[in-house]
């Protein structure tokens, strides 16, 4: 079968979890013997879109240039038109994208269509997360439009009044989403899409009544890379490492509440250490230490330095990579009981579900592991067979993608 | 005798610069470099980046006062730098390297990119009055349109595929 796959914002190396699902399923449904080809925008002097040379990939593709005064709606869809035209899939699937991705869908509508969404972003006009002032939001934007276009503008200003924006705002702009006539065009292409995937449950549940097709397609690791990684000998003296994989710098991914749990336990104890791939090297605990920002290849290395991994996030994380990658690694993982890491880590077996920013309950469930060798070894080794049996890419392109092909292929 | 080449690195928030001292050192072998950082960044991970390290009261970037622009303009200035730079293509960093007394000046960005900076900052001054001119008034437009049209809400919905597909040539 011949499957085209548009990624609006893709890059390689990656910038986030996004880019690396796409990249494995373009690259697991060429292995399982489909014609493949990525189509992906690029934007001259963007840091963040289309950073990628098509010759690095191991599989077909095109990068589509546009600059920043090129990049408007109608401009997009027909270049990805045309480009996809030429080649002909029989399905296409669109990856991640913001606001230009509904119209791209509906240049694109001719195929049969299955789409990707990797977190809020058909929920939330304002940055795809869904999550102000410290808690999840209750509206969103297939709902409640006006209110969702209000929130999206004014956390949007600063940005636009200065006219230094990323790539969030420049599909804002291009696509005119703060126009009522978009969110018409929002429902119309869902409408345009034969199935829709999402990463858990909650998500799919938010989209009732919009769509018929939803489905809960996970991510995936590869066991074997990660498994490959050679896990340093480690006496028992030696301080014990607790890992915090992933953009570390964002406040939303919790490390305010391991820093915390890490002072009350360093108040009883000082034989651990907690690293957080965090670029900002200034800052500086007896407790932290701040690795340097790495790419994903290298990254995979620290989980097998680690002792024990967590997941503090605050906001709801529509899959939670880290936590996979961790389990992959045979390291038990300490995750906030938030969003898709609920499906994810199995309390008590793989690891533990702790309440999202309660540092004294994270402390107490480090400690534990800290305490028990013989557990965190138990809990990693489940957490391995758990990502070897569900989360492999090879398991998930079976079970979830080749299935989808036959129900929609010629 | 020549004097060695100088070269000064300002430290801004972003996860690049040990990167760019790595690149400085490749493109400048023999030259000394200094990396220009606040107080609480942790020394030992300029190892072998850097060839001198100079304390600044604060983040010239991080920190929006004009005295403390001032003051680490004042310790960049007092190093005589012939090659000075930045990490990221703002305004304020800008007016900085111009300001640095150094013959070159470069930004070198997150994605690689270096930047050469003007020694005269006019330029750039004016397109940045430009740019928020325009982002201004683009905003207020935006704003107008957000508070004043609301969404009719059975536009699109209960569309079937194939009425999208008839109906493409309306976006």
């Amino acid at each position: 079968m011949r499957l085209a796959f548009v990624d609006l914002i893709f890059s390689w190396p990656p910038n986030g979890g996004a880019d690396i699902d796409c990249y494995h399923v373009v690259s697991g449904l060429q292995r399982a013997g489909h014609a493949v080809h990525l189509f992906v925008a690029h934007e001259q002097q963007s840091t963040d879109r289309g950073r990628v040379n098509p010759a690095d990939l191991p599989f077909p593709a095109t990068r589509i240039d546009f600059t920043r005064r090129t990049l408007r709606a109608a401009r997009v869809a027909r270049a990805f038109q045309e480009a996809v035209d030429a080649w002909r899939p029989d399905i296409l699937f669109l990856m991640h994208g913001f606001a230009l991705k509904p119209q791209v869908a509906l240049a694109l509508a001719h195929y049969p269509i299955v789409s990707r969404y990797y977190a809020h972003e058909l929920a939330c006009a304002r940055d795809a997360l869904r999550f102000k002032d410290g808690a999840p939001c209750p509206n969103d934007y297939l709902r409640t439009p006006d209110l969702c276009r209000r929130c999206a503008l004014d956390h949007q200003r600063r940005a636009i009044r200065q006219w230094r924006f990323r790539t969030w705002t420049a599909d804002y702009l291009a696509a005119r989403a703060y126009a009522p006539e978009y969110h018409a065009q929002v429902l119309a292409a869902l409408r345009s899409m034969d199935a829709v995937m999402v990463y858990n449950a909650a998500l799919r549940a938010h989209l009732e009544g919009f769509h018929d097709n939803v489905l809960v397609i996970p991510g995936g690791v590869s066991v074997a890379a990660i498994a490959a990684q050679a896990a340093p000998e480690k006496g028992p003296a030696e301080e014990k490492i607790i890992l915090m994989s992933g953009r570390a710098d964002d406040p939303l991914k919790g490390l305010d509440t391991l820093l915390e749990a890490g002072r009350i336990l360093w108040e009883r104890r000082q034989d651990f250490v907690i690293h957080a791939t965090h670029f900002d090297a200034t800052l500086r605990r007896p407790y932290f230490r701040s690795v340097p920002w790495r790419d994903h290849g290298a990254a995979l290395a620290l989980y097998t330095q680690a002792d024990i991994c967590a997941v503090p996030s605050v906001w709801a994380e529509p899959f939670g990579l880290t936590a996979v990658e961790a389990m992959a690694a045979g390291r038990p993982v300490c995750a906030s009981r938030i969003g898709g890491l609920q499906d994810i880590v199995r309390h008590g077996q793989t690891g533990f579900l702790l309440s999202p920013g309660d540092a004294p309950e994270w402390a107490k469930a480090l400690e534990i592991l800290l305490d028990n060798p013989a557990l965190r070894r138990e809990m990693g080794a489940a957490g391995r067979r758990v990502a070897e049996t569900e989360y492999d890419w090879n398991r998930v392109i079976a079970r979830h993608y080749l299935p989808l092909l036959e129900r929609l292929g010629p | 005798m020549s004097r060695t080449f100088r070269i000064g690195a300002l430290y801004s928030r972003g996860p690049h610069f040990p990167r760019v001292l790595q690149k400085l050192r490749e493109q400048h072998p023999g030259a000394q470099i200094t990396a220009i950082i606040p107080p609480e960044y942790p020394r030992d991970a300029l190892e072998g980046l850097a060839d001198a390290v100079v304390v600044t009261g604060q983040n010239a970037q991080m920190g929006g006062h004009w005295k403390t622009a001032f003051a680490v303009l004042a310790q960049i200035r007092a190093g005589k730098y012939d090659h000075f730079v930045v990490m990221f293509d703002s305004l304020k960093l800008r007016l900085l390297a111009a300001g640095s007394g150094a013959a070159s000046r470069f930004c070198h960005s997150v994605d690689g990119r270096i930047i050469p900076l003007s020694r005269n900052p006019l330029p750039a001054l004016l397109r940045a009055c430009a740019r928020s001119v325009r982002g201004h008034i683009v905003y207020a437009y935006i704003r107008w349109v957000v508070y004043h049209r609301p969404v009719e809400k059975s536009q699109g919905a209960g569309e079937k595929k194939e009425n999208v597909v008839k109906g493409i040539g309306r976006i």
